[in-house]
């Protein structure tokens, strides 16, 4: 177990160390989303500067799920024209180890996109982010985790195919529709003019479990599938 | 894949256009004075919206679905099958040359 | 394959014999007090949405055997059951919006069973795509998005029940009186003898072209 764990451990340094030499990745996913707010902040915001009231907590999530399918694409993508892929798997590790390394590194360049997002968005958007930052923290940190446990199996699983990059959100989109619910749902009831801090809990709940079992699943169906 | 004359494909254009049609008459709404069905008077915004027509464009929209995926399939079908019948008379008539 | 030929004309049979009948039966069937004629679309959505749901039982448990023991025949049963899927999932969105219109004055709602069932037809149209669009191998990974869907299930109910609690909607399906429940009956069953004809078919269209891929792979050599 220690020794998955520890693999898992390399393969994600590995790749974050990658990543900390280019930075490619992560200028380009963080300057997706301010894109992406640009773009949200002409579609919501009203005639008198303010957006709807739930405005901020949808156009947040829907952020972070777009600049998440496009990071988890572009990972991949560097991993298929280096080898580098088949080069691990036929490393003789076991292959939860590397769904989990690469899981990791995924996880750590969202959050830290999530990081800057957050704050602009309460900008843009006069939203409370300050409001309850523990419970805000864990709705993202769950339903990153979410996210990035059954998109990092799915980039995967279409590294070799054709149509790579428009498959990977048809597919991934309908089967985080609870995550995106339950995180929408809770930072709404975070942000609201009375806030709702139980019904957060509520969701936070939900969002773990949803975690827990698909990242179970995940963990599951990788080696078969990437055994082809 | 040689292009072969489908004029199948034509009928089944027509008729995604007539259901088409049907359904957009049932979401016109009728005539008040035409309007055989007793309408319902709890929720205000369908007193004379007519539910017949609805029904037969569901019933149409249903009928259609199911009755054009069962004539897609059996075409498909033909076709594999003629392709393998086919497949089977060339192996037989060449002979066979093996290394 | 030979019993299974003979069954797809019986069954055929069966279910148009039933559909004919069908009118008759609904035209008799007693209106349902508050929703009047239209509530008759009742007979053929809820057997649509229950024949759907379970299509798409079908092909989650194919898939997982698919997962586990790569077996061809499950494939095939894959596959089969989620075009079917769409099918049947079409026929519940279009038909139950024209219903909708009528009973409850908006063509949409977002309760857990509306919501459920759009995503789980998006889940195998995505399926779909997949397998026409994906390369050789797609049907791995195809058979994985089916058992995720499958695991999502529980998880859309749950999220858009709390989501909606905040707002009830007038969701009410009418309970069946007796005179209600035989013509529901028999379109049920005409549905199910229409969808196991449509399975069978499909299922042999896809063991015919594994062999013709089978034969011309065969003659390459």
């Amino acid at each position: 177990m220690t020794a998955i764990l520890r693999t898992a451990w390399l393969v994600a340094r590995k790749d974050l160390m990658v990543e900390a030499r280019s930075r490619e990745l992560a200028y380009t996913t963080l300057f997706f989303a301010m894109a992406c707010l640009l773009v949200f902040a002409f579609g919501f915001v009203r005639g008198d500067g303010r957006a709807p009231d739930d405005a901020a907590a949808g156009i947040l999530w829907v952020t972070v799920v777009f600049s998440g399918t496009l990071a988890l694409g572009r990972a991949f993508e560097r991993e298929r024209s280096g080898e580098t892929l088949r080069a691990l798997l036929l490393a003789p590790v076991e292959r939860a180890a590397i769904y989990l390394g690469k899981l990791l590194a995924l996880i750590v360049l969202i959050v830290g996109v999530e990081v800057i997002i957050v704050p602009v968005v309460g900008l843009l958007f006069s939203a409370p982010v300050g409001r309850a930052p523990w419970m805000l923290l864990g709705l993202l940190a769950s339903g990153t985790i979410g996210f990035a446990a059954v998109g990092t199996l799915f980039a995967a699983m279409l590294v070799r195919a054709q149509s790579r990059d428009v498959l990977l959100p048809i597919v991934l989109y309908p089967i985080v529709v609870p995550m995106v619910i339950g995180g929408v749902r809770g930072t709404v009831a975070i942000f609201a003019a009375e806030p709702n801090l139980a019904l957060a809990e509520a969701w936070l709940g939900i969002l773990v479990f949803f975690d827990a079992v698909f990242l179970t699943l995940a963990l599951w169906t990788f080696a078969p599938v990437m055994s082809e | 894949m040689t292009v072969r004359p489908r004029p199948w494909r034509k009928a089944l254009f027509v008729g995604a256009i007539v259901v088409g049609i049907a359904a957009s008459r049932a979401l016109m709404w009728a005539d008040p004075v035409q309007d055989k069905f007793v309408p319902i008077d709890q929720l205000p915004a369908q007193d004379t919206l007519p539910g017949g027509p609805l029904l037969y464009a569901a019933y149409a929209f249903v009928w259609g679905a199911l009755v054009t995926y069962l004539f897609v399939l059996w075409r498909r079908i033909g076709r594999v099958e003629r392709e393998l019948t086919m497949l089977a008379h060339t192996t037989r008539d060449q002979p066979e040359t093996r290394r | 394959m030979r019993m299974t030929d003979r069954l797809v004309p019986v069954l055929i049979a069966i279910a148009l014999v039933m559909f004919v009948r069908a009118p008759f039966l609904l035209a008799t069937a007693p209106y349902e007090a508050s929703m009047g004629v239209v509530s008759k679309i009742f007979y053929f959505h809820v057997p649509a949405a229950m024949t759907m749901f379970v299509t798409a039982f079908v092909c989650g448990i194919a898939s997982v055997v698919y997962v586990i023991r790569r077996s061809r025949l499950a494939d095939h049963v894959a596959v089969a059951a989620a075009e079917l899927a769409v099918l049947f999932g079409l026929i519940v969105l279009v038909t139950g919006p024209l219903w909708a219109r009528k009973a409850w004055g908006v063509w949409w709602q977002w309760d857990a069973r509306l919501t459920m069932t759009l995503v789980m037809w998006m889940v195998f149209v995505a399926y779909l795509l997949l397998r026409r669009f994906g390369g050789p191998g797609s049907e791995m990974l195809a058979a994985v998005v089916s058992v995720f869907g499958m695991a999502l299930v529980p998880f859309v109910y749950w999220s858009v029940n709390l989501w909606r609690t905040m707002h009830p909607t007038t969701n009410v399906l009418p309970s069946l009186p007796g005179s209600m429940l035989r013509p529901f009956l028999w379109c049920l069953t005409a549905f199910l003898c229409f969808y196991a004809a449509l399975l069978l078919t499909r299922v042999r269209l896809e063991a015919s072209r594994a062999a013709l891929d089978d034969a011309f792979a065969a003659r390459e050599e």
